[in-house]
C-alpha cells in the first residue's frame, strides 16, 4: 500500500488513527477525491489516471499547510510484457500556473517532484502509485509529461472540484 | 456409428474446427499459466525495449547469460532479463564495445569477422593496488596529475562470435581479490561516461581488433575510462 499505514487515500474518511504512543505532528484533511479517468497512449501501452486524492496536511507546531496529491496511474498493455518501472521514473509535471514538478529520477530536491512507486499488477495492467508533496494550492489541472527515447506523451489531470467526493 | 452418437449434428469439418479451437484455448491457458513467456531472446529483447517505451527498439546482437545486448545508431542497449530497466551505453560509429559483468561485448562487428582479439588494461592507484599483489605491474598515473605509480594488469583474450552477430570477450579473474575487484570496476559504466568517479580512482583502456578468415584486419574498436 502506498499511503499512511495502508489507508487508501481515494476513500473518503481520512487517514487511520495514529499508532499507540505515536507522536502526531500534522493534522490531515481530505480535500478532494475523484476518478478522473483521463487516458493517454504511450507506445504500445494505454495509460489511465483512474483514482486521485488530494490531502492537506497542517503542521501542528508551525501551522504550515502542505497539499499532497496522490493518484494511481495504470498502464494497460500486452500480458507478455508489462510496462517496465523505468519509464515511470521519468514522468514530470506542469500545472496550469506553470509550476514544474520534477520526475523521480531527475529531482533536485529543491522543487516539488513526482514520487512514483510500483503498485499491483494484473494480466493486462501494471499500476503505479504517484505522490506529489507540496502541490501548488488551488491549481485547476496538472499535466503529466514524458519525453524520452523517442516516445512522448502528455496526460492532463483535472483537479478542480468541490471538497470531498465528486 | 459411435462418432455420430458422440457428436450429434456436427459434421466432420465442424468437429475438426471445434477440436482446433479447444486445443488453441488449452494452449493459451498453458501459456498464461506460465506467465506468458516469449519463445525467443529476440522477442524478449524487443518487447523489453517496448516496455521501456523505446520508440526504436535495437535488434538483438548477442546474449551473455541473462544479459541481452543490441545496438542502435545512438546507444548499445542492454537488458538483464527480469530487470526493471533497460540500460543504454553511449557508442561510437562502427564496431563498439560495452563492458558487462561477464566480460566485454563488441557490437556491429565488421562483416566477415572470423576471429577477434581484445587487449584490456585495468589499473587503480597505488593506495588500492600494491606492487606486491600477484601479477600486478606498475603504470604511470593515467590522469597525469601525480608522479604516483598505479598498478594493474593487461589481458589479451580471444573473442567468441555470438549467434546474433556480437562478439564476447570473456575475462577470467582467477583467485586474486584485487584482480576480481579491478574487473568488477571495469564493468561499472560510470567510469566511461561520467567525469565523476563512482568509486575510487580506476582506469581502463581496451582495444578490440577484428580479423577475417585469412587473418587480415577488418577493423578496430576502442573504449577507455574518462581518466585515460
Amino acid at each position: 500500500m502506498w499511503y499512511l499505514r495502508g489507508e487508501d487515500p481515494t476513500q473518503a474518511g481520512g487517514p487511520s488513527e495514529p499508532e499507540p504512543g505515536e507522536e502526531v505532528r500534522a493534522d490531515r484533511e481530505l480535500v478532494l477525491t475523484s476518478r478522473p479517468g483521463v487516458t493517454a497512449k504511450a507506445g504500445d501501452y494505454a495509460l489511465e489516471v483512474d483514482r486521485l486524492a488530494l490531502w492537506r496536511s497542517r503542521d501542528r507546531a508551525t501551522g504550515q499547510e502542505t497539499d499532497i496529491l496522490y493518484f494511481t496511474l495504470t498502464a494497460w498493455g500486452p500480458p507478455w510484457q508489462k510496462l517496465l518501472q523505468e519509464p515511470s521514473l521519468y514522468i514530470a509535471g506542469t500545472d496550469d500556473r506553470g509550476n514544474h514538478y520534477d520526475s523521480t529520477q531527475e529531482r533536485d530536491f529543491e522543487d516539488p517532484y513526482l514520487l512514483v512507486n510500483v503498485g499491483d499488477q494484473g494480466m493486462f495492467r501494471r499500476t503505479f502509485h504517484v505522490q506529489i508533496y507540496d502541490l501548488s494550492r488551488g491549481i485547476q489541472w496538472l499535466r503529466l509529461e514524458y519525453d524520452r527515447n523517442g516516445t512522448r506523451w502528455e496526460l492532463t489531470i483535472p483537479l478542480a472540484g468541490e471538497e470531498g467526493e465528486r | 456409428m459411435n462418432r455420430k452418437k458422440n457428436s450429434p449434428g456436427l459434421g466432420r469439418r465442424w468437429r475438426i474446427l471445434r477440436n482446433l479451437g479447444i486445443t488453441a484455448l488449452l494452449g493459451v491457458a498453458l501459456w498464461a499459466g506460465r506467465g506468458f513467456p516469449l519463445p525467443t531472446a529476440e522477442l524478449r529483447f524487443e518487447w523489453a525495449q517496448r516496455g521501456a517505451l523505446m520508440a526504436d527498439p535495437a535488434p538483438l546482437q548477442g546474449q551473455v547469460g541473462s544479459e541481452l545486448v543490441g545496438a542502435n545508431e545512438r546507444d548499445i542497449v542492454v537488458y538483464s532479463e527480469g530487470s526493471w530497466e533497460i540500460r543504454t551505453f553511449p557508442r561510437t560509429p562502427g564496431p563498439a564495445l560495452v563492458p558487462l559483468s561477464d566480460g566485454v561485448v563488441a557490437v556491429d562487428v565488421p562483416e566477415g569477422t572470423a576471429s577477434a582479439r581484445l587487449e584490456v588494461t585495468v589499473m587503480a592507484d597505488g593506495w588500492y593496488v600494491g606492487a606486491e599483489e600477484e601479477g600486478m605491474r606498475p603504470f604511470p598515473d593515467p590522469t597525469g596529475e601525480s608522479e604516483e605509480r598505479w598498478f594493474g594488469k593487461t589481458y589479451s583474450v580471444e573473442g567468441e562470435l555470438l549467434e546474433n552477430g556480437a562478439t564476447l570477450f570473456q575475462l577470467l579473474s582467477g583467485d586474486s581479490y584485487t584482480e576480481r575487484n579491478l574487473l568488477h570496476y571495469m564493468g561499472i559504466w560510470e567510469y566511461y561516461t561520467s567525469e565523476q568517479l563512482p568509486y575510487g580512482p580506476f582506469a581502463c583502456h581496451m582495444t578490440a581488433v577484428f580479423y577475417d578468415e585469412n587473418g587480415a584486419e577488418l577493423g578496430r574498436a576502442e573504449l577507455k575510462t574518462t581518466d585515460f
